[in-house]
């Protein structure tokens, strides 16, 4: 059973790097969707939270290195609202649902493939795991 | 302002029936700002709720100006009529009103009500005022001992002021009489410390009955 992952990217290095990718050859699978905004600073737990609910089995957030938001911290408040809804979605018993952080530079295309690929298993594994 | 905390959530999944129809209420005042019950937090739990696995049919969510005030409450008729049962997100206050408005929804709710404070700086509130009844700020350059002393004295400081910090918490927690004092000194009325001050008139405070303030000129 195929597992819906969302990647909201920023568009400075998220967008970069993506783009990177894609220049690589690498193809993300047909299970993950990618969304873009100005900053991850921007994605809230609402929408996290919502994105959930509404099918995403997994969201991958994906920022700027820590040092290098072009909104300063933009990043690091992604990273706690991240952290924030994972504990949430552990507290509630939603195991079957996950959370992550990931920060890049722009020209790290095969580091942000290994990164999604890497969560899409992680998904996957979590969704087996709470099915059986 | 009033300040909040939102229940474990564990503690609010495990207290709701499974109902057909579940109205998730913010409040878009105080507990907006301590970040408690507001309308993102009301998006959150509802989503939370829904994907809980607590076999409630259908979960709405709706948030409104405050919900201490019966103006703000009436707009939820609507919505409360096709709830069994409304979790509220607001403060005491502000679910027990929405419990008077509409009496035979069962309410609930999601939050623990704490105290009267400010927000001293993003994610972090401290408690301000008791609502003793019997306001003496004028002697203490607007720092409430009551509050601000872990003693509650009204001619402090004790013996365990160290380094300007509270016994109680040497590492963190201002001693308040040690901030009255500088905060006296810097406006230059440092001599009201020389005044002592009698125990204060405590039964204007919380202690038993509910209390009211009535004022008969603006009654209708």
């Amino acid at each position: 059973m195929e597992h819906a992952v969302l990647v909201i990217h920023c568009a400075q290095a998220g967008a970069s790097a993506l783009a990177r990718m894609r220049q690589l050859g690498y193809r993300l699978p047909t299970s993950v969707r990618t969304f873009e905004m100005p900053c991850t600073g921007r994605v809230s737990e609402p929408i996290l939270m919502e994105a959930l609910q509404d099918g995403a089995d997994g969201i991958l957030v994906v920022g700027c290195r820590k040092d290098a938001c072009r909104y300063l911290d933009g990043n690091c408040r992604a990273e706690r609202r991240a952290a924030r809804v994972q504990d949430l979605l552990r507290d509630a018993g939603i195991g079957r649902k996950t959370v992550q952080m990931h920060f890049t530079a722009a020209d790290e295309g095969s580091a942000l493939y290994r990164a999604v690929h890497g969560f899409c298993e992680k998904v996957a594994l979590q969704g087996q795991a709470e099915e059986a | 302002m009033i300040v909040a905390e939102q229940k474990p959530i564990q503690e609010i999944l495990a207290a709701l029936p499974e109902v057909d129809n579940l109205l998730v209420a913010g409040c878009d005042t105080c507990v907006t700002v301590c970040m408690a019950g507001g309308d993102k937090e009301a998006r959150v739990l509802c989503a939370a709720i829904r994907m809980s696995g607590k076999k409630i049919r259908n979960v709405e969510t709706v948030s409104i100006e405050r919900q201490c005030d019966r103006e703000f409450l009436s707009e939820l008729s609507d919505k409360v009529s096709r709830a069994d049962v409304v979790l509220s997100m607001a403060c005491g206050a502000g679910v027990q009103m929405l419990s008077d408005f509409f009496p035979a929804t069962i309410v609930q709710p999601a939050l623990n009500t704490l105290f009267m404070g400010s927000t001293e700086e993003a994610g972090y509130w401290l408690e301000r005022c008791l609502g003793c009844g019997d306001c003496s700020l004028e002697l203490t350059a607007g720092i409430c001992p009551k509050t601000r002393c872990s003693k509650g004295l009204m001619n402090g400081p004790c013996g365990g002021s160290v380094g300007g910090k509270c016994e109680v918490d040497p590492k963190s927690l201002d001693c308040g009489w040690d901030l009255i004092y500088k905060r006296l000194k810097s406006l230059g009325r440092i001599e009201r410390l020389m005044d002592i001050q009698p125990p204060r008139n405590w039964s204007r405070a919380h202690d038993g009955r509910p209390r009211s303030v009535i004022r008969k000129d603006v009654r209708l």
